[in-house]
């Protein structure tokens, strides 16, 4: 209608189709990062994630209260306790509150596992470096995963254990997304320099 | 104004039945006017349905319907946010956020809302025209039952 | 059943729907069918599209006849996969059906109902007989048509709403007493029906089942595989305001209005073989647009799974799973056409097994005549 009226990017249908797809790549090939700056109008790659997957029919958590009330009144998603969210938001720069204990979903119903959306920063280059391997890499492939607290990895090591069960991470910087969907089999190989 | 307004209930209705195009331009204009934004995203999509059955007073849903919501923020007259929604039986988003700054101007008594009170009154007139036609569908085909012996062949001899 | 991938069709699938589209067009000057002219002038079909789509969207059911030239079941098809595309942003709130602005009410039970019986638009008191005037219909005769009726209107808007015949009779203790049970009713776009079901998933599914689907079988009662023996007590036919959170205010505010038929019959009475005392016993159909024949053969079937229940079904009437997994046309209707794709390896299995029987049966042949 007017300038005035804009509705912000991420929340636009046709801007959340852009970066669901580039999340789905990211899914399916794990140790890829993608920039999503052109869809994001400037907001944080970790909220146009959000923006994408959620709406009034999920749970979202936000033990770290990262978001605004702005923020929840544009995702309409269910603020929900951890254990029984389906989307989980946090701070991957500290190690995990020893309390998060995320949903992991069931033998029958592995999907209700929770998808963890982490907030780093230098994602790709720089920081605490990865080996990938598993489906959607070819042989092998590595990832450096910013100022993400190594003590997510360990976490994670936990939460995936018993496959199918466990949770799917999705690892933001300001505007680029990598994933760890729980199927990939992570080696942890110090810092990058 | 000489007849009282409408209550607010009422106005979704009445825009939505008020010329599209002028809803447009006027809402554009005050949007402009007012530094309205959006409040939460507008959204276009389904709702189910619910109704009450009269046999057995079950509820259960007849089937859906396309619902579009919008909800925005003005810049009110003391410098403070008010704010404008709109729920209508559609899937345009934009004419869901027109009626939203439309709502707010006229709640709040903000500059314009004397041409929206325009608007809903050419509403309430359209709507009130249709009433009157399905009343007179009604009216016209209301069945005169007399008994036979009384009337004669005919119902209305 | 087993499945082999084959190729080669593409273009001849491209063309075939290209051709779909010409088909429109080919053969004639005449202009392209407005969606608006669908909707006004062929509100029936319109509206059966509506309620087996299960999507109140006036456009695009008219789209979707447009699409499907006049396809009623493909058309509903397609509103059907439209929904399947769309984000669910709210349950109403229930809706109560006597705020419904009428346009037609009748009762067959009683001719004195509590406010009177209108006709409205009905071609019940026609005789079926052409009219030929219409194969050349002038625009100006078209338009008098309408200007002619809407002459004299009268300037009050008079009352649209109507209390309910069976209201009434409940009052007058003819009927069994019902409490407003306000239960979640069962989501039939969410979860499939697995028996048994709540009525309410009986009556969602019969809601946007085929119109046809629903006749036949309630036909099949009324022919005598069952004895429902109903009279209507009420049929109306009008403008349901919808009610919705205006989201400020919370208020419940009108966000539209859907045309939608309703229909309660009256049954035969049971006598409850307790102390209670006998009264009638009832059945409940509605849908979207104006759609008289589902609305009664629904409320037929309601009232025949209801003493299918209580009873143990005793013909397909009233055996929930054969009416409810029978009358939804874009399920019957997919399973239909599935026959027509390639189904070649299945069929030379057939074919294999046939020749194999049919060499055992001349060698069998064979060795009697042998024995002779």
């Amino acid at each position: 209608m007017t300038t005035a009226l804009d509705v912000p990017a991420i929340y636009r249908p046709k801007h959340q189709q852009r970066l669901f797809r580039q999340l789905l790549d990211c899914m399916a090939r794990p140790g890829s990062v993608a920039d999503l700056a052109a869809w994001t109008g400037g907001a944080p790659a970790a909220l146009a994630v959000l923006a994408a997957l959620c709406d009034s029919e999920v749970s979202l958590a936000d033990p770290q209260r990262l978001l605004t009330g702005g923020d929840w009144d544009f995702l309409e998603c269910r603020q929900s306790p951890v254990a029984q969210a389906r989307f989980i938001f946090v701070d991957g720069t500290t190690a995990p509150a020893a309390d998060l204990e995320p949903a992991l979903g069931a033998l029958t119903t592995p999907e209700q596992g929770a998808t963890i959306v982490i907030r780093v920063s230098g994602l790709g280059t720089t920081g605490q470096k990865v080996r990938l391997s598993g489906p959607g890499i070819a042989a092998q492939c590595e990832l450096g995963l910013g100022t993400l607290h190594p003590g997510w990895l360990d976490q994670r090591a936990v939460w995936c254990r018993f496959f199918p069960l466990g949770v799917d991470l999705v690892v933001c910087d300001e505007s680029r997304v990598a994933a760890l969907p729980r199927t990939t089999r992570v080696t942890q190989m110090g810092m990058h320099r | 104004m000489t007849t009282p307004i409408p209550p607010r209930s009422l106005w979704m209705r009445a825009f939505a039945a008020a010329e599209s195009d002028r809803v447009l331009a006027l809402a554009g204009r005050l949007a402009i006017e007012h530094g309205a934004t959006h409040r939460s995203a507008p959204r276009a999509g389904l709702a189910l349905l619910r109704l009450r059955e009269s046999v057995m007073l079950d509820t259960f849903y007849l089937g859906e319907i396309p619902v579009t919501t919008a909800r925005v923020a003005l810049l009110g007259r003391d410098g403070l946010h008010v704010e404008g929604g709109a729920v209508v039986m559609d899937d345009d988003v934009e004419f869901a956020a027109a009626l939203a700054v439309l709502d707010g101007v006229l709640a709040h008594g903000l500059a314009g809302a004397a041409e929206a009170r325009e608007l809903l009154d050419e509403g309430l007139a359209q709507i009130e025209r249709v009433a009157n036609v399905r009343a007179a569908m009604l009216s016209r085909t209301k069945v005169d039952f007399s008994l036979m012996a009384e009337a004669g062949d005919d119902n209305r001899a | 059943m087993s499945y082999v991938a084959v190729r080669g069709g593409a273009e001849a699938i491209a063309q075939s729907n290209r051709l779909l589209d010409a088909l429109r067009a080919l053969g004639g000057d005449s202009a392209a069918i407005e969606i608006d002219v669908i909707e006004r002038q062929m509100p029936i079909l319109h509206g059966r599209v509506l309620s087996e789509g299960g999507l109140y969207h006036p456009t695009l059911a008219a789209l979707a006849l447009k699409q499907s030239l006049g396809d009623p079941l493909e058309a509903a098809f397609m509103l059907r996969a439209y929904r399947s595309t769309q984000p669910r942003l709210a349950t109403t709130p229930t809706h109560e059906t006597n705020g419904m602005r009428l346009i037609r009410r009748i009762s067959a039970a009683f001719k004195d109902i509590p406010g009177g019986q209108m006709l409205g638009p009905t071609p019940d008191y026609l005789q079926r007989l052409f009219r030929f005037d219409l194969i050349e219909e002038e625009p100006q005769t078209f338009r008098d048509i309408a200007r002619g009726w809407l002459g004299n209107l009268p300037d009050a808007a008079l009352p649209t709403s109507f209390p309910k015949v069976v209201d009434a009779l409940r009052g007058e203790g003819l009927l069994p007493q019902a409490e407003p049970c306000d239960g979640e009713p069962f989501d039939i776009t969410r979860a499939p029906l697995v028996f048994p079901v709540p009525r309410s998933a009986s009556l969602a599914t019969m809601a946007r089942g085929e119109t046809g689907g629903l006749l036949a079988l309630a036909y099949s009662n009324m022919r005598g595989y069952g004895d429902v023996h109903p009279t209507v007590g009420e049929l109306r036919v009008g403008y349901l305001p919808i009610k919705l959170p205006h989201p400020v205010t919370g208020e419940l505010i009108e966000a539209g209005e859907v045309l939608m038929t309703e229909c309660e019959i009256i049954a035969m009475y049971e006598d409850t073989g307790t102390s209670d005392k006998p009264v009638f016993t009832l059945g409940y159909g509605a849908c979207f647009g104006h759609n008289e024949v589902k609305a009664i053969a629904m409320a037929i079937l309601d009232r025949s799974m209801q003493a299918g229940l209580t009873h143990g079904p005793r013909n397909p009437s009233e055996d929930p799973e054969f009416v409810l997994l029978h009358v939804d046309g874009i399920e019957s209707m997919g399973f239909c056409t599935h026959y027509k794709m390639p189904h070649y390896i299945t069929f030379q299995s057939d074919l294999d097994r046939l020749r194999t029987t049919q060499s055992k049966h001349q060698a069998r042949e064979k060795e009697t005549t042998d024995a002779r």
